[in-house]
């Protein structure tokens, strides 16, 4: 991916258009209900199916926290490169963690009836392939950014208290 | 931070950080309570069975646009008590700013600053330098009969120009103006990276 910033990441329209069709490949393939990819910090990238009545903001930081803890648990046990997959099996679901790049987490929610090993598999694919496109340079021209830095302590002064209900 | 120009979203991580017990649960409790719920995700909570936070709180507000894009705030708090300090650095991962929440009972000094220089060593082993990262302090309960005084906290930690907000966060005051004060020094650098 292009690191444009130093504190960031950028998705440009063609980055996000194919992502959303690895997405949906994986998903018709293996029948899922539902995929989202996040960054490292739990920010939504994208996603597909249904989340039902999950919020996926939510979900995205649990699942990024989620990876980081069993990053950081497989280096405390001596392995350096951390795990690249977690498994939760649910009586309906199951739900697989997989990084995406160093950067990136593919969260999927599976059927029970489709084999573990068939969609972990598919699912390894897809986030190889993930990692691919978030690490190619910069396909479209990107829009400048701009907003008056002089007037940040109004509009923020003005967003916040546009949300407060009293 | 995570910019993405299809869906117009700017998405930014916000981490409140502080010792044990100073309130950062209390203000992301607040701001939820006290939010437009349409604009504002549910608070997720990891507590222990003694409603102490053991991973993090989660809450992600949606605010108006800017420079064309809708920034999407996630608001991180991170768990106080010193054994889990494991846990605190995992949170602050990739923030794009800190609120240090300070408790200002005097019994709480020691505490404060072995929790502001912690935060500070996690910031450099993250690469971060902190001088110039978004950073505002609040000075919280500030009602107790005898809070030290924001000099003295500031003299403490050693404060050179972070802005720093007086709260009693239990009973939403400050707890709005650190937002906007966190908020407008995210966006500011945002916008310095950018240009």
């Amino acid at each position: 991916m292009m690191k444009v910033l130093r504190s960031g990441w950028m998705l440009d329209d063609v980055q996000h258009d194919q992502i959303a069709g690895a997405l949906q490949k994986l998903g018709e393939s293996i029948s899922a209900r539902y995929l989202l990819l996040v960054d490292s910090a739990g920010q939504m990238v994208v996603e597909w199916g249904t989340s039902a009545a999950c919020d996926p903001h939510s979900l995205g930081a649990l699942a990024a926290s989620d990876m980081l803890a069993t990053t950081a648990m497989a280096q405390m046990m001596g392995e350096g490169d951390g795990f690249q997959s977690v498994l939760r099996e649910g009586r309906e679901h199951n739900v697989f963690l997989t990084q995406a790049g160093p950067a990136f987490v593919l969260v999927s929610l599976v059927g029970r009836d489709v084999p573990t090993g068939w969609a972990r598999m598919l699912i390894q694919r897809t986030t190889a392939h993930l990692a691919d496109i978030l690490a190619a340079g910069q396909h479209v021209p990107l829009p400048e950014l701009s907003f008056e830095q002089e007037n940040l302590a109004d509009f923020c002064e003005t967003a916040v208290d546009d949300l407060w209900m009293e | 931070m995570l910019i993405n120009w299809r869906q117009r979203e700017l998405n930014l991580k916000i981490v409140y950080y502080g010792p044990a017990l100073s309130g950062k649960t209390t203000n992301l409790e607040q701001i939820h309570a006290r939010t437009n719920p349409q604009r504002r995700g549910e608070l997720v909570s990891l507590k222990t069975q003694g409603d102490r936070t053991l991973f993090f709180d989660f809450l992600q507000l949606e605010l108006g646009k800017i420079g064309g894009l809708t920034p999407k705030i996630h608001l991180y708090t991170v768990p106080g008590q010193t054994y889990y300090e494991a846990t605190r650095k995992l949170v602050l991962k990739d923030a794009d700013g800190v609120v240090f929440v300070a408790d200002s009972a005097p019994a709480q000094l020691a505490a404060n600053v072995h929790s502001w220089q912690n935060l500070k060593a996690h910031l450099v082993s993250y690469g971060v330098q902190y001088e110039s990262f978004p950073l505002v302090v609040q000075f919280n309960k500030q009602d107790l009969p005898n809070a030290l005084p924001p000099a003295t906290l500031r003299n403490v930690l050693r404060l050179n120009g972070s802005p720093v907000v007086s709260a009693v966060a239990v009973q939403n005051q400050g707890v709005s103006d650190t937002l906007k004060a966190i908020l407008n020094q995210v966006l500011a650098r945002v916008q310095k990276e950018m240009t």
